[in-house]
């Protein structure tokens, strides 16, 4: 008996992964299960998310880029320092989305999973994102897994 | 009489010379510049100047990172903008990163997970803090964004629990704790 406990113990330690979960709704819009559109824009590495997020139709992201204010403006007039090549990158305003630039080795370990999904209905949506970390790499069903459950939990 | 006229003018000197009379520094310095002409981009750095003792050291780099994000809130709201997104190296809400309140910022910048590596070295420091954030008018579908209303809510402690950590750090005037200089980093 004492052996079985040992090797579920074992057992356990050898599956159990620390993880970090963050998630934030960028329209602060509760969703509820009467949402009746459900949209992924993503679900991987987060490394690889830029690229994705260029992919999505200018369509789709018009509607976002119309909050966005004068920084873009400064982006456009080249009148940025450094660091804001990353907000041209992001906000992929005003200039070809080609222009955005990723690193495959800039989340090192890379092993950090995002998904993201665009929850609406007939007058709203909101987008949840979720970031998982790991310790260790993980198969795509598995991180899917979990972040799936964690996005579970923001809808009503 | 006369050595003891000499006397006191030689302690008096030596009081001076010391650095006993001199004026305690600011104990956090903060240097903001925008970096576009419709001041919407920003940058912020934050020293702090004080010698906190060992025992308080590891408040070093939270008033470091509060003082800079309640820098940039307090701009962005002096600006009329609402919400703001950080645009550091591996913390860039432009790019989806999810976390829009210090709780989530500090427990994705030093976990507290076995094998989990500290994520933003690169701008928090125990001295210092740098960063870097643009102003938004409203909120967007694919930018995680930080209320400023929300960030500026928790100044008041914030500035009390400073007020505390440097008296127990016995500095001398407690609440005056910020130097502002404003366009040169």
């Amino acid at each position: 008996m004492k052996k079985w406990i040992a090797l579920v113990l074992i057992c356990a330690s050898c599956w159990a992964q620390d993880h970090q979960m963050f998630t934030t709704n960028t329209m602060g819009i509760e969703v509820t299960k009467a949402f009746n559109t459900q949209q992924e824009i993503f679900c991987g590495k987060r490394s690889e998310y830029n690229a994705a997020l260029a992919k999505v139709s200018h369509a789709a992201l018009s509607g976002t880029l119309d909050g966005l204010n004068a920084g873009s403006k400064a982006f456009n007039m080249g009148n940025v320092g450094a660091g804001m090549q990353n907000v041209g990158a992001g906000l992929g305003i005003g200039l070809a989305f080609g222009l955005i630039q990723f690193s495959i080795d800039k989340y090192k370990e890379d092993n950090q999973y995002m998904l993201v999904r665009m929850y609406g209905n007939d007058t709203q949506s909101t987008v949840l994102i979720s970031l998982l970390i790991v310790d260790k790499g993980l198969e795509p069903d598995a991180y899917r897994v979990l972040l799936e459950a964690e996005q579970a939990r923001y809808i009503k | 009489m006369k050595n003891v006229l000499s006397f006191t003018l030689m302690l008096g000197l030596l009081l001076t010379l010391s650095g006993c009379s001199q004026k305690q520094p600011f104990p956090t310095y903060v240097k903001t510049k925008y970096l576009d002409d419709n001041q919407t981009v920003m940058k912020t750095s934050v020293t702090t100047r004080i010698n906190l003792k060992a025992s308080l050291s590891k408040y070093g780099s939270g008033i470091n990172s509060k003082e800079a994000l309640f820098t940039v809130a307090n701009e962005a709201k002096k600006h009329g903008y609402p919400y703001f997104a950080l645009i550091n190296t591996n913390v860039n809400n432009l790019e989806g990163f999810p976390i829009t309140n210090y709780q989530a910022l500090w427990r994705y910048c030093y976990p507290n997970v076995k094998d989990f590596e500290l994520k933003c070295q690169q701008f928090i420091h125990i001295e210092s803090a740098e960063m870097e954030a643009v102003f938004f008018k409203e909120k967007t579908l694919f930018v995680p964004l930080w209320s400023v209303e929300e960030v500026l809510q928790h100044e008041a402690t914030y500035r009390e629990e400073l007020r505390e950590c440097l008296k127990q750090a016995e500095y001398e005037k407690p609440w005056v704790n910020v130097e502002y200089v404003r366009g040169s980093l």
